[in-house]
């Protein structure tokens, strides 16, 4: 026999025991079975991570604000489920009350009632001041539901109003830095006497504006603007009003 | 990763290759059984998409070969020795058989493998030259050499 064919028949002896490959095939189904294990654990706190980043930054987006104005201006940017998720000074007596305050995560009706019910507001208003609450809202589902629910956060309290206006205001507001109801203020100043600037606005309490206001309707120059005097509309700009 | 059912094919197509090269660069029993279970444990984590049943032969020649290099090059083997360096042959083997692969793996190693991939898994030497990535000469050299070796041990036949 020639030795080639010596060396594959002495070769062909050699095999691979059953033991041996039943051992491999076990050992590979477990750690087939332990990286599956793993890769659900992995893609389950993948999941968890998601949900938990996405709620978190569903929960930390405002999706409308609240601009409250007496003198102290303030935003309260609202998330979609009505609660406090910022609150923006837009004046120094804002930054004081804003700092007086915890109202941050609280629903929106009880922060309103907060202040309100602060010993600053409460001195204010007794003293004649006017408070006025803007909803700003770009979907209409929300800020019917956040505009009726300051009307009866409202309801006990004179000289409280409540106005909603689009979400675009926002923007416009706060390029000119004054809250969105300072900015209808000024928008509404402005329709009568073209020379008023933002910087004058921000610098008056609502009531100087009312009184500004009213005293250009009596002299004729122009009709009481919409919202004041407790006849408020929707839309086109100047919102819906209605007074306590 | 691969599938259990693909993994399960692949180990019984392909047991004996891998535990004759195996016994080839390897000299015990323990060893063997460990690099059998690399080899596999690499194909099932791996997803190199195979050509055809060659491609994945010489997939695993090569992974089969670089896993027992590694293992003889290691840290801990280079600076031990068994105590029982015996040729890892299957336990009952005719006389003739034991004797012709006593004198196989008596070969030194370059040698070994050469003589396992021509003259039992009839590789040319321009195959084994790409598989081993070795010159084509050198390969015909190697196969000349350990012709002539085992020729000298065992005798036999002129081809």
């Amino acid at each position: 026999m020639k030795i080639d064919d010596r060396v594959k028949a002495a070769f062909q002896q050699v095999r691979a025991e059953e033991a041996l490959k039943d051992r491999t095939k076990a050992l590979l189904l477990q750690r087939a079975q332990g990286r599956r294990g793993r890769q659900a654990l992995v893609a389950v706190a993948c999941c968890l991570l998601f949900l938990m980043l996405g709620g978190g930054w569903m929960y930390m987006t405002p999706t409308a604000k609240i601009s409250v104005d007496i003198n102290p201006s303030l935003e309260l940017g609202i998330n979609r489920f009505d609660r406090v998720v910022s609150v923006e000074a837009y004046n120094e007596d804002g930054q004081e009350l804003a700092r007086s305050l915890d109202i941050r995560f609280s629903g929106y009706a009880e922060a309103v009632e907060k202040i309100l019910g602060s010993e600053a507001v409460t001195a204010l208003l007794a003293g004649g001041e006017v408070a006025e609450f803007t909803v700003a809202e770009s979907q209409g589902a929300q800020a019917q539901r956040l505009l009726s629910g300051l009307q009866s956060c409202t309801a006990g309290h004179r000289n409280t109003y409540c106005y909603s206006v689009d979400a675009q205001w926002a923007q416009e507001a706060h390029h000119l830095s004054l809250s969105c109801g300072k900015y209808r203020a000024f928008l509404e100043v402005q329709a009568l006497y073209p020379d008023i600037t933002p910087e004058e606005i921000q610098g008056m309490t609502m009531r100087e504006i009312r009184t500004l206001l009213s005293g250009a309707g009596e002299e004729g120059q122009a009709a009481s603007p919409p919202g004041y005097g407790g006849h408020g509309h929707h839309g086109a700009g100047h919102g819906w009003g209605a007074a306590n | 990763m691969r599938s259990e059912q693909e993994v399960n094919r692949a180990v019984d197509q392909y047991a004996d290759l891998v535990r004759r090269l195996c016994m080839v660069h390897l000299k015990n029993h323990a060893d063997t059984e460990d690099i059998f279970q690399t080899v596999f444990l690499k194909y099932a984590l791996s997803s190199v998409p195979f050509a055809g049943e060659e491609h994945e032969r010489v997939w695993l020649i090569r992974v089969t070969r670089n896993a027992c290099r590694d293992l003889l090059k290691s840290f801990f083997r280079s600076r031990t020795v068994a105590l029982e360096e015996l040729a890892d042959l299957p336990a009952p083997l005719p006389p003739d058989h034991r004797e012709v692969l006593e004198a196989v793996l008596a070969l030194p190693q370059k040698y070994r493998e050469a003589v396992y991939l021509h003259y039992y898994e009839g590789y040319t030497a321009p195959q084994m030259s790409r598989i081993l990535h070795r010159n084509t000469n050198t390969i015909y050299t190697l196969l000349t050499r350990a012709r002539e070796m085992l020729r000298e041990k065992l005798g036999g036949e002129e081809d």
